[in-house]
């Protein structure tokens, strides 16, 4: 039986995660305001904060999430050998 | 845990942080029915009374009832952010000046309001007896809804004119704001102006911001504003000021400043900042899901 391993995608989780983040951002600016529109300075480390917390939600979810599970039979491993299919 | 047991929590967690304070209504410590006319009706409850009919008000002379008419001149109105002490989480509101604000949502029910007796005491939070206007504590408007407002000047301890110095204008003689101009401005949001002779002497005012009519759409955000009126000014607008300038720019003259924070809301609409917002957490929360999830393979 053929063996598994689980493959990570932190770079996607960080990506995915920085826009989850940009939104909630965003949220807590216009949507329901909870971040003052302020000194820029002040309002960058804000909205910086939350971006990198979920940047940060995505990394930890690539990494140690649920991992899919395989669909379907192992691929077969096709040597010279053998015949290809349809063939005597 | 099930899917549909995690789909129900995630749903009762968002409902509970969504509509909790909306639930929570607060009923009001601070009697201002002196303050308010008697068509104004407590309808929701809440102690303070819901809105009802004010007669036209009259424009001041040198009120700004145009506004901008070009871009360039609402640009020019916009305040900058330099002229706002924005780490300044509190509130001030200084001078012989006081009154009541409370504000309304689109069917005209309160949604919360605001006291100032013209003392020594900050602007009070009808709901809480706390300080009013402060960034945790913020004056709370809907952008759909009006905000109504009953102000007046206090004699006692106060250094009103008793007349202007306009030729020709027969003032009354009794101590009041005579000549003076008044400024508000909101950050990166609006600013108004105006003034008046005020030969009648009047000592108080009251008038609706009809928020829905004049703002182009709903919107949620926290700001700041502040705003001031100098006695004996003249008909020159108002330059800019802050909270260590306003004495110099007196020079002596009586005037009132306030400074503070403005919760906007949008009322029941679904503002736009809310869907853009929703939009790009759905993309980030989808993507997260379906792209980013460690994923079983064959080795080799």
């Amino acid at each position: 039986m053929a063996d598994t391993v689980v493959k990570k995608h932190p770079l996607r989780g960080a990506l995915w995660g920085s826009l989850m983040g940009i939104g909630v951002a965003l949220f807590l600016i216009i949507g329901y305001p909870v971040i003052g529109i302020g000194d820029p300075v002040s309002l960058a480390i804000q909205v910086g904060l939350v971006i990198a917390a979920g940047v940060l939600v995505g990394v930890l979810w690539a990494m140690f999430g649920p991992a899919k599970k395989l669909k379907g039979d192992p691929p077969r491993h096709v040597t010279m050998d053998e015949p290809a299919p349809g063939e005597g | 845990m099930g899917r549909a047991a995690r789909l129900l929590l995630a749903s009762g967690i968002l409902i509970g942080v969504m509509a909790g304070p909306a639930w929570a209504q607060q009923v009001a410590v601070i009697d201002i029915s002196q303050f308010v006319p008697d068509n104004f009706v407590d309808l929701n409850g809440d102690g303070v009374p819901d809105l009802g009919e004010l007669p036209p008000g009259e424009h001041g002379i040198w009120d700004d009832t145009v506004g901008a008419l070009t871009e360039e001149e609402f640009y020019a109105r916009i305040p900058t952010q330099a002229q706002f002490d924005i780490d300044d989480q509190l509130s001030v509101m200084r001078g012989p000046c006081g009154g009541v604000a409370i504000s309304y949502d689109s069917a005209g029910l309160s949604i919360d309001a605001i006291v100032d007796y013209a003392d020594d005491d900050p602007t009070l939070d009808v709901y809480t007896a706390e300080q009013a206007f402060t960034a945790s504590n913020p004056f709370k408007v809907d952008t759909t809804g009006t905000v109504a407002y009953f102000g007046f000047t206090r004699e006692e301890g106060a250094n009103w004119s008793t007349e202007g110095t306009i030729p020709g204008m027969n003032y009354g003689g009794q101590p009041a704001l005579h000549d003076y101009q008044w400024t508000i401005l909101i950050l990166d949001v609006a600013a108004d102006f105006g003034g008046d002779p005020n030969a009648m002497d009047e000592n108080h005012n009251a008038g609706l911001l009809l928020l829905g009519e004049e703002l182009p759409f709903p919107f949620s955000a926290k700001l700041k504003g502040k705003g001031a009126v100098i006695d004996l000014w003249g008909e020159e607008r108002l330059p800019a000021f802050d909270n260590d300038t306003i004495d110099g720019l007196a020079a002596g003259r009586e005037f009132c400043f306030g400074e503070g924070w403005i919760l906007a809301t949008g009322g029941d609409s679904f503002p736009t900042g809310a869907a853009l917002s929703a939009a790009l957490f759905a993309a980030g929360f989808a993507g997260l899901i379906f792209n980013a999830r460690p994923a079983q393979t064959w080795r080799g």
